[in-house]
């Protein structure tokens, strides 16, 4: 072995460390800064922290909705193998077919979903099973615990949680989870700190109903049993508070609300609020008052109800009067004399109350998509037409149109905002919203106090009469609209009854309403005036509102 | 003739031994960033123990006892390469382990110690003053490439290419005619197309990836990619242990065992790596000192292969963590995790050292 043998192999090795300094050298310090950004690149990833939707509650604070746990299964295609043995037990776990699974994992990207919202025992068993390079998301959904009640004031949402009707809708902002972009490391193993309590801050504000649960799913019951009894198509009942609150609304029929998919969409709308129809004999409120608040007709007049002409047409009433007081001509609900008392106050002046009721306009009730109803235009308006809406036809409104008005007349001349949110907590605590009372005087004191008068004697002797409770004084009016069809007006009827009550300090306005009652005589006085008294019962008992009061 | 056997306390080499110390213990603290406070971690802590007790004891053995044992161990190795092919634990389709009751061996690590002492012993037994002409070493070329061909059946290719190059190394020192070299040349260019042929899929894709690492970058380019990245994010001073997170998120493939180094250049930056080359230049340093101050024959290429079998290790894995070659399973001795390969690094380091210290008598 010669000596310089071993020296080329000392400098043969030598070499290599050289090299290696250098590289290590070029690469740490010339090369830094490229490497680092590489590096950063690599693992900080932006992730999307977001909170959970905020609940939906009623005014006493009970849950209408709220969020579950609901898993789905990812797959990486990348660190997962795709041998048989994966293949089964994955297929097996998730019940889904060995082929499809297979065209699912063939996929050049790191994440795909293999399947979403699978239950908690499938879930055990794909822990047990322990298969790399396949997760778990834990999302979640929505749910309702209160299923019908209520269904079409809280609304729903979509496959991301986004609302797409009602309150989880018009809420929307409120309700949605806070969601932070933030860097954070990301590995193998997952983003690297996770504190729950923090997610917790991050949740959507919670939203409380001015509806009462007790209440809703009284009425709920009420209607579902009325119906069965008078085999309407379609019931509708709103209560509310003369300031505005919406404590009840209910169409029956319903739906449940986690079973949403199994309803058309048709059956999920809210008519309350989205749907106009002809009001009949309730509307002679706004003529009514517009007699009152006018002064163009004087209560102690006569009006001679024999029959009518106006134009071509002829006025009819149910029963034949032949002469009729002013207050009679409400109490008795006679169409022919509320004509004659709109002619006497007169075209213009009567649009004006129409439009001072909020009639042809929204409430402004905080709930999406409201309708505006139908009223033909001042110019448009010949006597005819004026006659017919002087009794409530010719002319579309909503639920909640009507019962704001009658509110009007409870609070004693202020045009409200109808409302279904109480306020909105944040999840800290803090209010985020409280409901905003819009309060504007559209009729006299005087005015409302005499209508009322009015509306008292409909319970106490007229078309109302089914509607009165022995000891309190209740204010109402009956209204039978015939539905128009083709070829004029049929058989078929909306039978409706509104009121509030106590009628000296009212705290409940209710609105009733049956679409195509069954059985004869459908008046309104006969099918919706007892379910507005069960009702306003179990309201007198429920908010304790004594007798003495009277 | 020249016989060696007194031992000499005063010959004791601290330098180098101070130099496995300290790889030791860097080595520990990098597999504790890694690992934790986990069964690898107390597991590597006893090899590092077994190996001190190996290294004195392989230090205290008599090179004359290794030469008369030397061709004995030669055959126990072959044997084992055999039976590891019969009864072999299969991981990942290849047969690397033998399993016993409380550890696995790896047979191919202690092939390259047979191997050394076989070749030392054949240059020991046929001296020559000029340079090795091909029929001379016809014998030891055959005896070479049998640890080889039974390594590459596992396969193991890069502890294949490993005893290669320790025989080339070790035969080379030894001193071959020039044209010899030529020829042997020529013949690897020739025969290359049927070694490209008889690779498997995934290491022509390894190849493959080593030339253009981003043609492959998720599967594999993957490894060489990461490796960069860790090492050249790691700065001037590293990145410490808490925020080398390329390491920690385990985004690095066997990152205790062959890219440690990839993980300590990031903790630890070019300071870290500077003092790591520097301390195996410092073994590799005095081993070739041994080598040059031994007297015996045997000593000498015993010596010569040990030292060569480290350089190359370390070379082979450092070069393949900066992808200045294909990925290849080569542990970086002294620094990765693994029994087999602790234990025969601490025993040739403990041979290397003893023959250091033998005192001669005329």
């Amino acid at each position: 072995m010669k000596r310089n043998r071993l020296g080329f192999l000392a400098i043969g090795i030598g070499c290599f460390f050289v090299l290696f300094l250098f590289k290590v050298g070029y690469e740490q310090i010339v090369n830094y800064r490229q490497n680092n950004l590489l590096w950063k690149k690599r693992l900080i990833r932006f992730v999307k922290i977001e909170g959970k939707r905020g609940k939906i509650l009623d005014v006493k604070g009970q849950m209408l909705a709220f969020n579950i746990p609901f898993y789905s299964v990812f797959a990486d295609p990348f660190t997962f193998s795709a041998d048989k043995k994966n293949l089964v037990l994955l297929s097996r776990a998730l019940g889904i077919n060995k082929k499809k699974l297979l065209s699912q994992l063939e996929s050049s990207r790191r994440f795909v979903w293999l399947k979403r919202n699978v239950t908690n025992k499938t879930l055990e068993k794909l822990k047990g099973l322990n298969i790399r390079g396949v997760g778990v998301v834990d999302g979640y959904r929505r749910f309702y615990p209160e299923g019908n009640v209520a269904s079409r004031i809280i609304g729903f949402c979509d496959v991301d949680n986004e609302g797409l009707e009602g309150i989880e809708k018009e809420y929307n902002d409120y309700l949605c989870p806070k969601c932070l972009h933030i860097e954070a490391f990301m590995g193998m193993k997952g983003i690297l700190s996770r504190k729950d309590d923090f997610y917790d801050t991050m949740n959507g504000a919670d939203v409380f109903l001015t509806i009462d649960e007790n209440v809703q799913s009284f009425v709920r019951q009420t209607l579902k049993k009325a119906v069965e009894e008078n085999g309407a198509k379609k019931a509708l009942c709103i209560v509310m508070k003369p300031e505005g609150a919406i404590v009840a609304c209910s169409t029956f029929p319903d739906f449940n609300l986690n079973l949403r998919s199994a309803y058309s969409y048709s059956k999920q709308r809210n008519s309350a609020f989205l749907d106009v129809w002809e009001p009949g004999s309730i509307f002679k409120l706004v003529s009514l008052s517009a007699a009152i608040g006018t002064g163009k007709v004087k209560r102690d007049k006569m009006f001679t109800c024999g029959s009518m002409r106006v134009g071509k047409h002829i006025i009819h009433d149910v029963y034949r009067y032949d002469e009729l007081s002013f207050d009679d001509v409400f109490v008795k609900s006679s169409n022919i004399g509320v004509v004659k008392v709109v002619f006497d106050v007169g075209k213009k002046r009567f649009y004006d109350y129409v439009a001072r009721f909020g009639f042809g306009r929204k409430t402004g009730v905080d709930f999406p998509g409201e309708a505006r109803g139908l009223i033909r235009d001042v110019t448009s308006c010949s006597d005819i037409n004026l006659a017919n809406m002087a009794f409530g036809q010719g002319i579309a409104v909503t639920g909640i149109q009507l019962c704001s008005a009658f509110s009007i007349i409870a609070n004693g001349g202020f045009k409200i905002k109808p409302y279904l949110v109480e306020k909105i907590v944040s999840p800290e605590g803090t209010v985020l919203y409280k409901a905003y009372k819009k309060k504007e005087r559209i009729l006299k004191q005087s005015t409302t106090q005499a209508v009322k008068e009015i509306l008292e004697k409909v319970v106490e002797k007229g078309t109302g009469k089914r509607a009165r409770i022995s000891g309190f004084r209740i204010a109402g009016k009956t209204g039978t609209a015939q539905i128009p069809g083709k070829g004029g007006y049929g058989k078929e009827t909306v039978s409706s009854f509104a009121g509030f009550f106590p009628a000296e300090n009212p705290q409940f306005v209710v609105l009733v309403s049956f679409f195509e009652p069954q059985v004869r005589p459908s008046y309104g006085g006969v099918i919706a005036a007892p379910v507005f008294r069960d009702i306003a019962q179990m309201l007198i008992g429920y908010e304790g509102i004594s007798k003495e009061w009277n | 003739m020249i016989q060696a056997d007194k031992i000499s306390i005063t010959n004791f080499d601290w330098i180098l031994f101070l130099c496995i110390i300290l790889l030791t213990g860097i080595s520990l603290f990098t597999l504790h960033s890694i690992v934790g406070n986990s069964v690898l971690f107390y597991k590597q802590i006893l090899w590092d123990v077994i190996g001190f007790f190996i290294f004195f004891i392989c230090l205290s053995i008599p090179s004359r006892e290794w030469k008369s044992y030397s061709n004995f161990i030669y055959i126990v190795t072959i044997l084992l390469l055999i039976l590891v092919l019969v009864i072999g634990i299969e991981e990942r389709g290849a047969k690397r382990w033998i399993g016993l009751e409380f550890i696995n061996i790896q047979p191919a690590e202690f092939a390259r110690l047979g191997l050394i002492f076989m070749l030392a012993h054949f240059f020991h037994e046929h001296p020559k003053c000029g340079p090795y002409s091909a029929r001379n070493l016809f014998f030891p070329f055959l005896l070479s490439l049998l640890p080889m061909l039974l390594v590459a059946k596992e396969p193991d290719l890069s502890t294949a290419s490993v005893l290669a190059l320790i025989s080339l190394g070790i035969i080379m020192v030894a001193g071959v005619k020039k044209n010899l070299i030529l020829k042997g040349f020529i013949i690897l260019v020739l025969i290359s197309p049927l070694l490209w042929m008889s690779l498997k899929g995934y290491q022509k894709h390894r190849l493959v990836a080593f030339v253009n690492p981003h043609s492959s970058a998720t599967k594999y380019g993957y490894h060489i990619i990461q490796s960069e990245i860790a090492i050249g994010s790691g700065g001037i001073l590293g990145k410490g242990i808490k925020s080398a997170t390329q390491s920690k998120f385990h985004f690095l493939p066997e990152e205790h065992t062959d890219f440690v180094f990839s993980v300590f250049a990031e903790q630890r930056g070019f300071v870290g790596c500077f003092i790591l080359i520097f301390l195996y230049a410092s073994i590799i340093w005095r081993g070739l000192y041994v080598v040059q101050k031994a007297r015996w024959r045997f000593e000498k290429f015993t010596a010569v292969g040990i030292v060569i079998m480290f350089a190359v290790s370390v070379i082979l894995n450092i070069s393949m963590t900066m992808g200045l070659f294909p990925v290849a399973g080569i542990s970086l001795p002294l620094m990765s995790y693994g029994g087999s390969s602790t234990i025969l690094n601490f025993a040739a380091l403990g041979i290397l050292v003893g023959m250091g210290m033998r005192t001669y008598e005329r």
